[in-house]
């Protein structure tokens, strides 16, 4: 027998109220789980998709808060920028996000100049290329042929222009499978946008550095006024939906440590009440004030230990399922890292002994002969 | 019916220069109506909607996509309404135009026949929704019977009702909007008709923050008739600076010059 | 802890005794409830003594003074010559030399017949191994042997107060202090436990204190206290 047996017995042996506890924690864990992990998980698939187009830097509007950042007429820009040390390629780009038929939740359609290296690092299940830059055609991702049930042959509806599907393709980056692609051409035409783009897309050559990121970034700034180069990382994090589910998830955090040690700190409150008297037992029997303090700290950790793995688990498969719900598909990317849950299992456990250290004090404060006296 | 999709446009959309206030006339309603004309005005801007319509019994109806392209100045205000979807409407236009004391003019035409335009009235639902092109004007501002009525609020958001009467008896005889001060911004607006009856109420439901400046737009609009049907009005795209051309009002401007 | 004897106060035979209590009060309630008051007792090595009294008259509250689980409000008590007062760890010291029985058994429900009696050396730097074997052993002795992993709640009472005899041997205590042990048992069954008490007490000559009501047990004492408001009035020889 040791203190931790002990603990898992009395914990054991009030099943309803230690079952509920755990359920509280958990619940507050799961929640924790899964918007952290969406919100990270949001920022993690625009930045793949940023890095799997081989992006080394994203020339935008300053100001620009939002994920798509305000259109700019693109060309006299692109010339200058492709002047700079290093500079391998600019590729001009617009997003936007755009329901396809009247049913489906908006989905993200891409504008890629034509013949850029963006399109490089897709691979082409099925069908063809588009073969020029104003060809009224389509390419799907994998995700967005499954969501729009279309195939090859088919024709999609874009702001009133019809365009036939002519390929599925496959990227690493999750946005980019749930989204359709066109040319920067066809874009424009659709979005009625003549000649802007978004963003422009810098790839810099295999001897570029750090140091010549550096640079462009800093003659964009000194020479382009109210435009700004930055990494894709940089535009990722500007973004205001990813700000917002960050600031919700570590409100989510705060709130759910403070419940979740509120009700450990209640549950351990009853749980010393009613055991006054064997915790008077103990203290005749010889057990020191820190054994006793120990033991409730034990038993409040425990508690939120399990419901902390209890939480994790739920709070995954809830993600997973947010993940494949319609108006999510395609769009986050929840990533589960072994440092992630053991983060949150330390957050539990430290909310456990938070909770409970209030109510061990106390236990162990209690004078035996009173604590014996008590009924 | 519940009509009107572009005051939401115009009122809500073109609010970029909300700040221009000076701090003292803030509270004073004179100080605000320049302020909410100044916002309305543009060089150049498109929005895309998605209009739904909910009747009475709350049965909603398919969305119709339109594009709207404007320009706004004190002299003049334009605007080019193109059909995106569904099939119905897709490249239908409607373009209209007025100039600082003159009239509204309004004209549709169809993808096959930009040669017969037909007049159309200001005051009717464009491509049957409750999108009233009459709104799209923000006539009103510029009547010459402005009273403030006190502060209210609108979906959580402070603002100062203002009555607004024209000089003569119109087809509209009074406009009540509720105007957020700090963006200049109609957060709500009622147009009532020569009968007194309340006609439409407008409401901006959600804002977001525009690209280019610090203000708002709205996202959102709600307008509402007073049996219970209303049209969802969702900005879902645009641009806040378009450029417009030269042939972007050409028909407008073709027809204009042969009418006058 | 080193028990240093410093105003050890030999008894007349010259051997100091276990306990010697000193003009020991206990007051509460700022002094309105006297619940002992002044008592004056020496205590042998090996000596079975009873406490009698009526029921307020301040028993259990000596045994809890006796016990250290009750700090004295004056008097001081020596325990094989060292004062109460001069020991830092009490708990220390309650676990290496005293072992308790209550009349309502106190067993901790969650903790089998073994574990229970192994609680007092939990903190003792024994194996595990030693603990087991040795709580087995004493519950053997108590005739327990088929009931190690038992809980409390699937024993009867009169099994219960054996596993709660074992559990105040374990420490190999100098000195035992019951209170009304057999105040919760039938006849047959109180006359079991007492026996085992008293018998397995004088093979490891336990010095043992025990509060009681039953003139047939006060009987076998060595010596009978009477308590009475608060007082002790010592009886003389038992038996
Ligand atoms: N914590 C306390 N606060 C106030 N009064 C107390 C406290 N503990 C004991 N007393 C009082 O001290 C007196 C002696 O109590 P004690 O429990 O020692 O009596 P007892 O002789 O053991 O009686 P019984 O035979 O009923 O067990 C009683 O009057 C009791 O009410
Ligand atoms: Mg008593």
């Amino acid at each position: 027998m040791n203190l931790l047996s002990l603990a898992l017995g009395n914990l054991r042996h009030r099943p309803a109220r230690s079952s509920l506890t755990v359920s509280a924690i958990a619940l507050g864990i799961a929640a924790v789980v899964a918007l952290t992990t969406i919100a990270w998980g949001f920022e993690a698939s625009w930045q793949k998709a940023n890095d799997a187009r081989g992006t080394d830097l994203i020339v935008t509007r300053t100001g620009s808060q939002n994920a798509m950042p305000s259109p700019f007429v693109g060309a006299a820009l692109l010339d200058q920028l492709a002047h700079y040390p290093h500079v391998q390629e600019v590729a001009g780009l617009l997003s936007e996000m755009l329901s396809i038929g009247e049913q489906s939740p908006p989905i993200f359609v891409f504008g890629w100049a034509y013949g850029s290296y963006l399109w490089d690092h897709l691979k082409l299940l099925q069908g063809r290329w588009p073969a020029d830059r104003n060809e009224p055609v389509a390419v799907l991702g994998v995700l967005a042929a499954e969501m729009l049930h279309k195939s090859i042959g088919d024709r999609i509806e874009l702001e009133g222009q019809t365009l036939q599907v002519i390929g599925i393709f496959q990227s690493s980056a999750l946005v980019e499978n749930g989204a359709v692609l066109i040319t920067l051409d066809r874009a424009q035409s659709i979005t009625d946008k003549p000649n802007k783009v978004n963003v422009l897309n810098i790839k810099m050559d295999k001897t570029a550095t750090e140091a010549d990121a550096s640079f462009v970034k800093e003659q964009v700034s000194k020479t382009l006024p109210g435009f700004a180069a930055i990494t894709s990382g940089e535009l990722v994090s500007r973004n205001t939906v990813v700000k917002i589910a960050k600031a919700m998830s570590h409100v989510t955090i705060l709130i759910a440590t403070l419940v979740g040690a509120l009700v450990v700190f209640n549950t351990m409150l009853m749980s010393i009440n009613e055991r006054t008297r064997e915790i008077g037992v103990l203290q005749a029997l010889g057990w020191p004030r820190s054994r006793i303090m120990y033991m409730i700290i034990c038993e409040s950790a425990m508690l939120a230990l399990l419901g902390g793995l209890i939480g994790i688990a739920v709070g995954i498969l809830l993600a997973i399922g947010l993940e494949h719900t319609e108006l999510m598909r395609g769009k986050i990317d929840a990533i589960f890292s072994i440092p992630f849950c053991l983060a949150v299992l330390g957050l539990s456990v430290f909310l456990g002994v938070g909770g409970g250290i209030y109510p061990a004090r106390m236990a162990a404060r209690l004078s035996p002969a009173q604590a014996l006296r008590h009924e | 019916m519940n009509r009107q999709v572009a005051p939401l446009l115009v009122i809500a959309l073109l609010a970029g220069c909300g700040q221009s206030w000076a701090t003292d006339s803030r509270e004073t309603p004179p100080g605000l109506l320049e302020a909410v004309q100044q916002a309305r005005y543009s060089d150049g801007f498109e929005v895309r909607l998605a209009i739904t319509t909910v009747d009475a019994q709350k049965v909603r109806s398919p969305p119709i996509k339109i594009a709207v392209i404007g320009q706004a100045s004190a002299e003049r205000q334009r605007f080019l309404v193109r059909g995106i979807s569904p099939e119905a409407v897709r490249n239908h236009y409607l373009v209209t135009a007025k100039n600082a004391a003159g009239p509204i003019n309004a004209f549709e035409y169809g993808p096959d026949d930009e040669g017969h335009p037909i007049s159309v009235d200001p005051f009717a639902g464009l491509f049957k929704t409750d999108f009233v092109i009459w709104d799209l004007f923000g006539t009103w501002w510029d009547w010459p019977r402005q009273t403030a009525e006190g502060l209210g609020e609108v979906n959580g958001r402070r603002c100062l009702w203002v009555r607004s009467r024209p000089a003569a008896l119109l087809q509209i005889k009074e406009v009540v909007s509720c105007v957020d001060k700090e963006f200049a911004l109609a957060l709500s607006t009622k147009v009532y008709d020569s009968q007194n009856r309340l006609r439409r109420t407008i409401r901006v439901e959600k804002l977001i923050r525009k690209n280019s400046n610090a203000g708002l737009m709205a996202k959102k609009i709600t307008i509402a008739d007073e049996r219970g049907a209303y049209s969802e009005i969702d900005v879902y795209g645009g641009d806040e600076q378009y450029q417009v051309e030269s042939e972007t009002f050409g028909v407008l401007e073709r027809l204009l010059g042969k009418s006058n | 802890m080193k028990l240093v004897p410093q105003s050890a106060q030999p008894s007349p035979d010259g051997a100091t005794p276990i306990l010697d209590i000193r003009n020991v009060s206990l007051h509460f309630d700022e002094g309105r409830a006297k619940a002992v008051n002044g008592v004056d007792l020496r205590i042998a090595e090996g000596e079975f003594v009873a406490i009698d009294g009526p029921s307020g008259s301040g028993k259990s509250s000596l045994l809890n003074l006796i016990g250290a689980l009750d700090v004295p409000t004056c008097g001081e008590i020596y325990f094989r010559g060292q004062p109460y007062s001069g020991i830092a760890d009490m708990a220390l010291f309650r676990s290496r030399h005293i072992g308790f029985v209550f009349q309502t058994f106190n067993l901790i429900p969650t903790l089998s017949a073994l574990e229970n009696v192994m609680i007092p050396v939990l903190g003792h730097s024994w194996s595990a191994a030693r603990q087991r074997s040795k709580a087995a052993s004493l519950l053997s002795g108590m005739g327990l042997a088929d009931r190690l992993h038992c809980f409390p709640a699937t024993l009867s009472g009169g099994e219960r107060q054996r596993v709660a005899i074992a559990r105040s041997m374990i420490n190999d205590p100098g000195l035992i202090l019951a209170d009304e042990p057999t105040g919760s048992l039938d006849s047959v069954n109180a006359q079991q436990v007492l026996e085992l008490l008293i018998g397995s007490r004088e093979e490891r000559q336990i010095t043992l204190v025990m509060v009681t009501h039953d003139r047939s047990i006060s009987a076998r004492a060595d010596r009978v206290i009477h308590m009475h408001d608060g007082r002790n009035e010592s009886l003389g020889e038992g038996g």
